[in-house]
């Protein structure tokens, strides 16, 4: 693989991590740890971003919390639905971006829910908990309740990851972009 | 070799009770006797500050709150539900097993765990020079993070309890952090090439795995894939 990318690569993966710590210790109701995975997509191929988005997982695992690990197919997913989307302009308006965010999120919570249902019985480490023990409460099953639950904590959090995403590579210096887009493809 | 060994072992152990309903009661006085025969009991101690955050919700949410399960009694206004405890704790012990296998795992040293991968031929070695460098490369943004940050509220970036300050601090902090992150991307890489590592594979000094590493493999994986496989009961 060449050196150029591998270290892009590695970058945007530590970007997932840092700023996923940065959104926990703020404190606010998202995860923000595909920002980079979706840059990955605006700068790189696909088969790299979606390596990106696989590597978050594991190297959140390995620094924060091994439970990071099991979510690897839903980084894997959000990389592969992001390339789609920046292929097809989406992240060139901010309201096309917010629809991308919420496609984002409706795939990732399709595909992070079974794991959060089957092994860890409903409770995440984020306020997605919250909503799904209300949702249990009021009688739905456990399924519906963490599906429920996941579409919102995901679509809130995949719009502002998108908004992110859209306006950094709108503010960054485009002679920036252009030369890693030239050096990785 | 011992702590490969000993967390094979857990992985191996764990994978075969984890997924089989009740099976899971006889992982815990497996992961327990090994721990004991490792003469490594701390990892027993991290292992449950990792499956706390989940095990104490999970008691809570279905002993407690959800209505699928029938209150067996009361403590005053508040309801008992007690296949939702029972849920909760063979949730929560699956946790808490896995939680010790990656306990035991990280008795390997980082090092060690990171040439033993490279000299796997199982894994990529692409993959693990990426997630080495990530690994680095994350306390190395942690710290511009934390410096970007306090930069900027000492030019006044108010940070406090609303929503809107929140998400202004961030965007003070992620727009910079991006902007480094690509630079220092080009630098490390233009770096790296100069030295040999140009545009060809990377050729780094391969330590051959022990025996036992295969094994610690094959377990992982199926402990990562036992509870898909076999849901809880």
């Amino acid at each position: 693989m060449n050196t150029q990318r591998l270290v892009l690569a590695s970058s945007l993966v530590a970007l997932n991590v840092v700023l996923g710590k940065v959104a926990a210790t703020l404190s606010l109701p998202v995860y923000l740890d595909s920002i980079g995975t979706i840059l990955a997509g605006a700068l790189m191929s696909w088969p790299l971003a979606v390596a990106v988005g696989v590597c978050t997982s594991a190297v959140a695992g390995l620094v924060i919390h091994p439970a990071f690990w099991y979510y690897f197919v839903t980084q894997a997913v959000i990389a592969t639905v992001a390339v789609l989307l920046l292929r097809a302009g989406v992240f060139n308006r901010w309201w096309s971006a917010v629809l991308g965010g919420l496609a984002i999120g409706l795939c990732a919570a399709l595909v992070s829910a079974p794991v959060t249902a089957v092994v860890f019985g409903g409770v995440t480490l984020s306020g997605t908990t919250a909503i799904n023990a209300i949702l249990l409460a009021s009688g739905q099953s456990l399924w519906k309740s963490v599906l429920g639950g996941s579409l919102l904590i995901e679509s809130i959090d995949k719009v502002s990851a998108a908004l992110i995403a859209w306006f950094v590579l709108r503010r960054l210096p485009p002679d920036l972009l252009q030369t890693n887009r030239r050096a990785t493809t | 070799m011992p702590a490969f060994l000993s967390a094979a072992a857990v992985l191996l152990g764990s994978a075969i009770s984890h997924g089989a309903g009740s099976m899971i009661w006889l992982s815990v006085p497996l992961c327990v006797v090994l721990a004991v025969w490792a003469r490594d009991s701390r990892r027993m101690v991290i292992a449950a500050k990792w499956s706390l955050p989940f095990v104490l919700p999970l008691l809570a949410v279905h002993g407690i709150l959800n209505a699928s399960y029938p209150v067996t009694q009361r403590w005053g206004f508040v309801p008992i539900r007690q296949s939702g405890i029972d849920f909760g704790l063979e949730t929560g012990l699956r946790i808490w097993v896995f939680a010790m296998a990656v306990a035991f795992l990280s008795s390997v040293g980082a090092q060690q765990l990171l040439s033993y991968l490279y000299g796997s031929r199982w894994v990529p070695k692409s993959l693990v020079v990426l997630i080495a460098s990530a690994v680095s490369m994350f306390h190395y943004l942690s710290k511009r993070a934390a410096s970007m940050s306090l930069a900027q509220r000492s030019r006044g970036l108010a940070r406090g309890p609303g929503i809107r300050q929140r998400v202004n601090s961030l965007l003070a902090v992620v727009v910079p952090l991006v902007a480094v992150v690509i630079v220092e991307a080009r630098t490390r890489g233009l770096a790296l090439g100069t030295r040999g590592l140009g545009t060809s594979t990377l050729r780094l000094d391969p330590v051959a795995a022990p025996r036992a590493w295969d094994w610690l493999c094959l377990a992982a994986v199926a402990l990562c894939l036992s509870p898909i496989a076999l849901p809880p009961t």
